[in-house]
């Protein structure tokens, strides 16, 4: 029954021209070239929307730690190499510098977690700030820090983000 | 803007650690560049010698005559053995390349333990039988251990933690493998009777391209690629790992079950954005 459910749902997405829909994981990073709405949770974790106004196409990353220490692998995961490899993503599918803008989200100080000990949420914006800055890239929208988890949802083509704040339960 | 003496020193103290961090972090970086060299060699190596073993081998059964062909058999183990590391091998270099590209998502599945065992043991069974080594598990047909998550990322990390077990165990040791299904965590446990891990080495067990034995002479092998693979994989899947040394090493994983966790991965249709703010 579920099966048809979601068979006849899908049919109208397609028929409709709905733009697909992509979870991304903490420490991943999404690409798209055809509409594509991106979700993810954000507690103390950061997610950067990048988008070419020219092309209409864009990618999010969701970096969980400001900078790789060399140690492990060289993970978006790591908000220096998540920033960087966003950026090459879009360069190399053909984005021009000047046409790409950003919106930035999270670093929550979520409570009773190790977040506050350490400042993660705090770190993660700074780093946002610094590489996008040194990057030439123009934030245009931001909702960061607070104590509140976020829930996004981003339309690469549009450059839309829907923002909700959401209490915290097992996110990042 | 004007500081008295307790502020300066405070400031002073806080620029002196941050040139600490950042003069560790650049040598960290300056000695990951240059293990990313040695990866070269090491990898050509392990590429290499299986590929020219699995050519010579095959052309030797080509050319085997009609009454011999019975001598084709320990040639065809030989070609299996070197087909399965080089596999082994290539499996942890794609997967460190996609999570690197940050492309590695979750694939859920109910993962059977028992069936992944079984192939991850069959994979390493001329080494297993050269070394003379005995596995030791719990499983049995009595005792099956299955858990929603990735099978296909818990395959590779076992893969990758028995190679190890195995190339460190003495010959004729014995390998321990515990599967044990808390509420919903797995918990493996995997220990060997090898030299074990010094607390020096533990530092740097994770690091990419790094091997614990990087003489010249070393015959263990390998990309060094396998335990900071295993941990970013582990990461993904939200668990944990841990090391102790135990007559050996032990290594011991904590898998959570995903199955209560699917809306993380999915769309729940019910959720209004009922605050929902544009941007």
């Amino acid at each position: 029954m579920m099966t048809i459910f979601f068979s006849i749902k899908n049919y109208f997405k397609i028929t409709m021209l709905q733009p697909l829909e992509y979870f991304l994981l903490p420490g991943a990073l999404k690409f798209s070239k055809s509409p594509m709405e991106i979700t993810t949770l954000l507690g103390s974790c950061v997610s950067v929307c990048l988008w070419d106004s020219r092309l209409k196409q864009g990618g999010m990353n969701h970096y969980m730690m400001p900078y790789w220490n060399g140690s492990g692998l060289a993970s978006p995961k790591y908000g220096n190499i998540a920033i960087d490899k966003l950026i090459k993503v879009l360069l190399s599918n053909g984005s021009r510098r000047e046409d790409l803008v950003a919106k930035v989200f999270g670093g929550a100080a979520l409570l009773s977690s190790s977040d506050c000990v350490f400042n993660i949420g705090k770190r993660n914006i700074e780093i946002q700030h610094r590489m996008l800055l040194d990057e030439d890239i123009d934030v245009i929208a931001k909702s960061l820090g607070g104590d509140k988890g976020r829930k996004l949802i981003y339309n690469t083509n549009t450059g839309v983000v829907k923002m909700k704040f959401v209490q915290k339960t097992n996110i990042t | 803007m004007i500081m008295n003496g307790d502020e300066l020193i405070k400031k002073e103290k806080e620029i002196t650690e941050l040139h600490n961090t950042i003069n560790a972090l650049n040598s960290k970086l300056t000695e990951s560049e240059s293990l990313k060299s040695n990866f070269i060699s090491n990898i050509m190596n392990e590429v290499y010698n299986p590929f020219s073993s699995i050519i010579s081998m095959a052309d030797n059964i080509l050319s085997l005559n009609e009454n011999k062909l019975h001598n084709a058999i320990p040639m065809a183990e030989i070609i299996y053995r070197e087909a399965a590391q080089l596999d082994f091998h290539l499996q942890n270099i794609f997967v460190a390349a996609t999570i690197e590209a940050g492309l590695e998502g979750v694939e859920l599945s109910i993962a059977n333990l028992n069936n992944i065992m079984e192939s991850v043991v069959k994979k390493f069974k001329f080494d297993i039988n050269n070394k003379n080594i005995k596995i030791v598990t719990n499983l049995s047909l009595d005792l099956h251990v299955s858990i929603t998550s990735d099978a296909k990322k818990i395959t590779l990390v076992l893969l990758n933690l028995l190679s190890n077990s195995i190339k460190n165990s003495p010959n004729n040791g014995e390998i321990k493998i515990h599967f044990e299904l808390i509420e919903d965590e797995l918990n493996i446990a995997i220990s060997d009777q090898g030299s074990g891990i010094s607390e020096t080495e533990m530092k740097i067990i994770f690091d990419r391209f790094k091997k614990i034995d990087e003489t010249i002479n070393s015959v263990k092998g390998g990309t060094g690629l396998g335990l900071s693979v295993v941990k970013a994989i582990i990461e993904i899947l939200e668990g944990n790992i841990s090391f102790s040394k135990d007559n050996g090493t032990k290594v011991i994983l904590n898998i959570p079950n995903m199955e209560n966790n699917h809306s993380r991965f999915g769309f729940d249709d019910d959720d209004i954005l009922f605050d929902q703010e544009l941007f």
